[in-house]
């Protein structure tokens, strides 16, 4: 990937000030994000911090009530979340994919906005990555293993080419070795030059990337390095004390 | 008498399946129930009727006229109305209340337009002749009807699994936010499915003169409730399902009036009952919907 000299010296996201909630009630309180070109960020934060919230009023699927977002010098707050996604930012859902369509159907979906034949070439591209899935293309997705299930999520997401990939939690439901698979796959794109931003709570996904932020009741505590993270003390205790293994209770 | 009450019921219920497909198309992408499904059919029966007897246009060659009016109304009545509707407090709620509103207004205002007389076009608009299928006559306005049906049915196959549009449309079904996130502008696919479920009941419409008897004003509602109850016995939500869940209609009601003719009209109730009591979704159904 290329940047331009802009797109080096601005960040590749700038949200600040964000403000949002359901209804009446508010769950995030003026939180500030930053990512940079093929920058890896991970959103730290436990149950109910507003990870989930963050990330989908970055999206445009929850309503912003104040804040602006600027995604390659542009602003996002009036666009429609499908708008979003096609100015390069992808984002994958812990659901992820539409269990009622084939393997094949979902993948193509991915780039729905793109031209036909580059769906096709993006397709054959993404079943060399992706072996597992090119037997089952015409297989539904709600059928698929958890794990298979998030191997084609993560397949859908890439397919539009995104700048930067939103991920809810990859992890989720997954069993450690699925994880360390999931892992090693965004280890890959992201040397390609893709920026991610991972809410997670798996620590394995930390050594991916380069900046943490930890989020808590709807603000954001501490935004740094992740060598800065490691070092401090309270942090460690209540995050890496907690948490030394994958999540493996949830598979 | 079974040979011909079965093949009648058969050509009934691909008939049904296209009166009710619209209905599922429009509750599978935007989960409300079009309470004035029944009356867009009886605009396209109108419709119908003012090309026959305006111009002589033999319902068939309707069918195009009746498409491109109702994909535009569809389309706009969705702008209209739905994503207001969607970010409400309250949608199922809301939806109700507009739609049946909506359903009151059109048949008050198909009043003051066309009277209260009702109206027919004569199945002689497919000729005199009677059509032989496997030993057993039947008026060709049946046969053209259910010919019509299947084709629409087809066209709505293909639409849904044949196409990029089709594709992105079972995408909505899925899930708003899922498709929103995949770059799927969610407002346009709606649209065209609430402009294409409303060109179906129109269709639907052009030949409700030669099944469902005469064309009045006041046709809709009952319309609306076959509907419904062809949907659930199908599977709510999928619209594939509701061709089973018209023959199985089309089949009970041919059986009710040759045998028991004076209790035909309770068959949509009995037939609603019986599957939430057996079957709550529906003949297709995997599991017990949730919406």
């Amino acid at each position: 990937m290329s940047f331009s000299a802009a797109e080096r010296a601005s960040p590749l996201l700038r949200a600040s000030g964000l403000v949002a909630g359901y209804g009446p009630l508010q769950v995030l309180w003026d939180v500030d994000l930053e990512i940079g070109n093929a920058e890896c960020v991970i959103l730290l934060g436990p149950n109910g911090a507003g990870k989930t919230t963050l990330l989908k009023a970055l999206l445009g699927l929850v309503a912003l009530w104040r804040g602006r977002i600027e995604f390659r010098g542009q602003r996002l707050e009036g666009q429609r979340t499908d708008q979003r996604v096609r100015q390069g930012i992808a984002y994958m859902s812990e659901v992820g994919v539409f269990p009622n369509l084939s393997i094949e159907e979902n993948l193509k979906l991915g780039g729905y906005y793109l031209p036909r034949r580059e769906v096709q070439r993006r397709a054959q591209e993404l079943y060399v990555m992706f072996p597992d899935l090119v037997q089952r293309r015409g297989v539904l997705a709600g059928s698929l293993s958890g794990g298979q299930r998030k191997m084609l999520s993560l397949a859908k997401a890439f397919m539009s080419g995104p700048r930067l990939l939103v991920m809810d939690e990859p992890s989720a439901g997954l069993s450690p070795r699925y994880v360390k698979e999931v892992i090693a796959t965004l280890r890959q794109l992201h040397g390609a030059g893709l920026a991610m931003l991972i809410a997670e709570q798996n620590l394995g996904f930390l050594e991916l990337a380069g900046r943490a932020c930890i989020l808590e009741g709807g603000r954001i505590r501490f935004a740094g390095d992740r060598t800065a993270l490691e070092q401090d003390d309270i942090l460690r205790r209540s995050y890496f004390g907690l948490q030394e293994t994958p999540d493996a209770g949830r598979d | 008498m079974i040979a011909y009450t079965l093949l009648a019921g058969l050509l009934f219920g691909l008939y049904f399946s296209l009166v009710a497909l619209g209905l599922n198309l429009v509750f599978g992408v935007m989960r409300l129930i079009n309470l004035a499904h029944g009356d867009f059919l009886m605009l396209g029966a109108f419709l119908a009727y003012g090309l026959y007897s305006s111009a002589g246009v033999n319902p068939v060659y309707a069918i195009p006229a009746e498409i491109v009016a109702f994909v535009l109304v569809g389309v706009a009545l969705y702008y209209a109305v739905v994503p207001r509707l969607l970010s409400s407090r309250d949608p199922e709620m809301l939806s109700f209340i507009l739609l049946f509103g909506l359903s009151q207004i059109i048949e008050a205002l198909a009043v003051i337009a066309f009277g209260n007389s009702q109206r027919a076009i004569p199945a002689t608009v497919f000729g005199i002749r009677p059509v032989s299928l496997f030993g057993q006559t039947f008026p060709a306005a049946w046969v053209v009807s259910a010919v019509v049906s299947a084709a629409a049915i087809l066209a709505v196959y293909f639409y849904l699994y044949r196409s990029r549009l089709g594709h992105a449309t079972r995408a909505v079904m899925a899930s708003r936010d899922e498709a929103a996130s995949t770059g799927i502008n969610v407002h346009r696919v709606s649209a065209i499915a609430l402009g294409a479920g409303l060109a179906l009941a129109a269709v639907a419409g052009a030949f409700s003169p030669f099944m469902l008897g005469s064309i009045e004003p006041d046709m809709g509602i009952g319309i609306t409730t076959v509907s419904f109850a062809v949907i659930v016995i199908g599977s709510l939500g999928n619209p594939l399902g509701t061709v089973l869940g018209g023959l199985v209609y089309g089949l009970g009601l041919m059986l009710m009036e040759t045998y028991f003719p004076s209790w035909a009209d309770l068959l949509p109730y009995v037939l609603l009952i019986l599957i939430l009591l057996i079957r709550p979704s529906g003949l297709l159904g995997k599991r017990v919907r949730l919406a």
